[in-house]
Parts: C-alpha cells; structure tokens; sequence
C-alpha cells in the first residue's frame, strides 16, 4: 500500500445566507482547471425535501507532482435548506438561492502511487528512510505547496461568498428601496 | 491475475443520486445519443420493471457500451440506473405545453476502463501473459497514463455531467465541456 498522509485536516468553512450554488460550483471547477488538477467525484447527490434542496457534494483533486508522489485535495460540500428566494442588490431584485453551506478541506498525500516499493518489507523500510531522511527536503516542499493550495480553494471560496455579503433579502428590505 | 502482472486502467465509479423530478425519456435518449454520437456500441443487458409498491414503480437498467480505440485497446462502460419510488407527474412547461416527467428516486452509476488485448490474443499460454504485462507496464505504460486515461476520464466526466445537466442538478457545470483540440493523438 502507498503511504498516504494527511496535511491539511478538515480545515472548515461555514456560511448562511444567499449564494449562488451553480456559480459556486463553476467556480470550484474553474479553480481546478486553471490549477492542472484531475478530479475524482466521489459523491453527489442531491434531494428535493419540503425544507429545501439539500446537496451532499464530495470530490478528490488530484495532481501527479513527481513519479513517486502525488497530492489529493478533498472537498466535502454539504448544502441544505436551499431555496429560491428574491434579493435586492444595486437596487435591482433578482433571484437567486439562500441556504446553508458546510465544507470541508483535506490535504493528503501520498508516496508511491504506483506501488513500486510496498512488495516487500525491506522495500517499505528503505523507503520510509529514503522519504524521511533523504528526501526530506522534497517532501517537506511537496507539503508546504499543498498546504498552500488547499488554503487558495478555501480563500478563493471564502471571498466568493463574502460577496453576497450586502445582498439583501427583499423580505427583509423596506419596500421604497427596491 | 498473478501478482506483479498488469491491471488493466479502470476510473473509480462515479455515482449519482437524485430525488426529484426528472425527465426520464429524454435522459434515457440523451445517454443513448451521447453514446451513438462517439461511436459507441450501446447494449442494453437488463430492464427490469418490479411490482410497484405504494410509494411508486421501481426499475433497474443496466447498460454497456465499449468502443475499439485500436486493434488492441479498447474503452468499455457500465451504467446502471435504478430509480425507486418512481411515478409519472404532469408539468406545465413555460410555454404552456404538459409533460409527463417522473418524480422519485434516482441511482446512477457509471463505470469505465480501458481493456488491453480485447482479442485475447495474449491468454493462450504464461509467457504471453507475461509479455503482454511487459508490454503494457514499460513499452506503451505512457500511452495508458497520459493518452488514453485523461481521454477516458474526461469522457467519464462529459457523461457525468450530461446527466446531471438532465437531471438539473445544482452542480451540472462541466469545465472541460469544450475541451477539445486540433489534433488528437488518442
């Protein structure tokens, strides 16, 4: 087995209020393409309930940094309570979506995708010295340029939602504004 | 297969599941045309229809597809579909028109791998096994890896993405929707 080993714990991010969920998404992908990554979807559902569309989203982007490693990004989105709702913004209504979003950030890595060095124990010995002593320096770097990445998708994804930050709902809104 | 010998390139399984109301017809057609489109020979193995239950009809497809890439590669998919609580409802469209759409329970499934030697003209004896392993891991290894993988994985995704553009999921955008190029080695 590869050894893989977790960088970046649940790192999360939570919101509440109006958002766009389909901008949301060209956005995750759009983040993943301009960054050269695979992706592996691992679950989407989604579920039409009286409380609201409720979305399980959860995806894997991979990218092959070297022969012997490779870096995984794991986001686990859940959306629930998501409704269409009528908004107010530059004294204009449009319609868009208000809901919960809950998500998680995982950095993984893993030595030796392609199972070169776990035949045998001595194997994995040799490689546990090389990736720890030898190689250090690489995979130190190797970490911090995940870290790095994970915390880009997190803060591109942050300031995306703090732009519905001044939308108001018209409900909440004085009938004169709008 | 022996230990040390190639494993032929599979995707993971990508799946979805959807409550809801969908257009079933046009979801089947569309797979069917997306199929057809890139020359793929499209089964359909099992349709199954079981005794509805009160909540609704419940129904499982099974489907395949493969197309050979060159006389000794070639891409298979398997589809299952199984829908669960499913009954027919009528939608007034924007125009003013009726549709019957279904409303229930969806599960898909979509799985793809690329077969080396569909010929089976590597199985009659161990060396030729042997060889055909040699082959694939050092000889051709790059043409799995960066040719015809990333092929069958944006494929995997278009598909993935044309039904949940179907089913009109939150998450239907695509990136690589109108990833294409002049030449195409693979």
């Amino acid at each position: 087995m590869s050894e893989t080993r977790i960088i970046v714990d649940h790192l999360r991010l939570e919101y509440k209020g109006p958002l766009k969920v389909k901008e949301l998404f060209k956005l995750i992908g759009a983040w993943h393409k301009e960054k050269g990554l695979q992706k592996k979807e691992d679950k989407n559902f989604e579920q039409d309930l009286p409380s609201g569309k409720s979305i399980e989203y959860e995806i894997s982007y991979w990218k092959k940094i070297s022969y012997y490693t490779r870096y995984i990004i794991k986001l686990r989105a859940l959306f629930s309570e998501l409704k269409r709702v009528q908004l107010v913004h530059n004294d204009k209504r449009i319609t868009t979506d208000e809901g919960k979003v809950l998500m998680y950030f995982d950095g993984i890595i893993e030595h030796d995708h392609e199972h070169r060095w776990d035949d045998r124990p001595l194997f994995i010995f040799i490689r546990t010295l090389y990736d720890k002593f030898i190689y250090k320096a690489y995979t130190e770097r190797f970490e911090q340029r995940l870290t790095q990445d994970v915390h880009d998708l997190y803060h591109t994804i942050e300031s995306f939602l703090n732009t519905y930050r001044y939308w108001r709902i018209v409900s909440k809104v004085p009938h004169f504004s709008h | 297969m022996a230990e040390g010998l190639w494993d032929d390139f599979a995707e993971p399984v990508v799946y979805i599941r959807y409550k809801g109301v969908w257009d079933m017809q046009d979801l089947y057609e569309s797979i069917a045309e997306w199929f057809r489109r890139r020359k793929y020979k499209f089964h359909e193995r099992v349709y199954k229809h079981k005794h509805p239950s009160p909540f609704g009809v419940e129904r499982q497809y099974i489907w395949q597809a493969e197309r050979y890439e060159t006389e000794y590669v070639k891409i298979h998919y398997d589809i299952y579909i199984h829908t669960y609580d499913a009954h027919d409802v009528e939608v007034a469209m924007p125009d003013g028109s009726r549709k019957t759409f279904t409303k229930g329970r969806i599960w898909i499934e979509i799985k793809a791998n690329l077969v080396s030697d569909w010929e089976k003209r590597f199985d009659e004896s161990l060396f030729l096994t042997h060889l055909k392993s040699f082959y694939n891991k050092y000889i051709i290894k790059k043409n799995f890896t960066m040719g015809w993988g990333p092929k069958l994985r944006y494929e995997m995704y278009d598909l993935h993405a044309m039904i949940k553009r179907k089913l009109k999921m939150e998450s239907e955008e695509y990136e690589h929707r109108y990833f294409s190029g002049v030449y195409r080695k693979y």
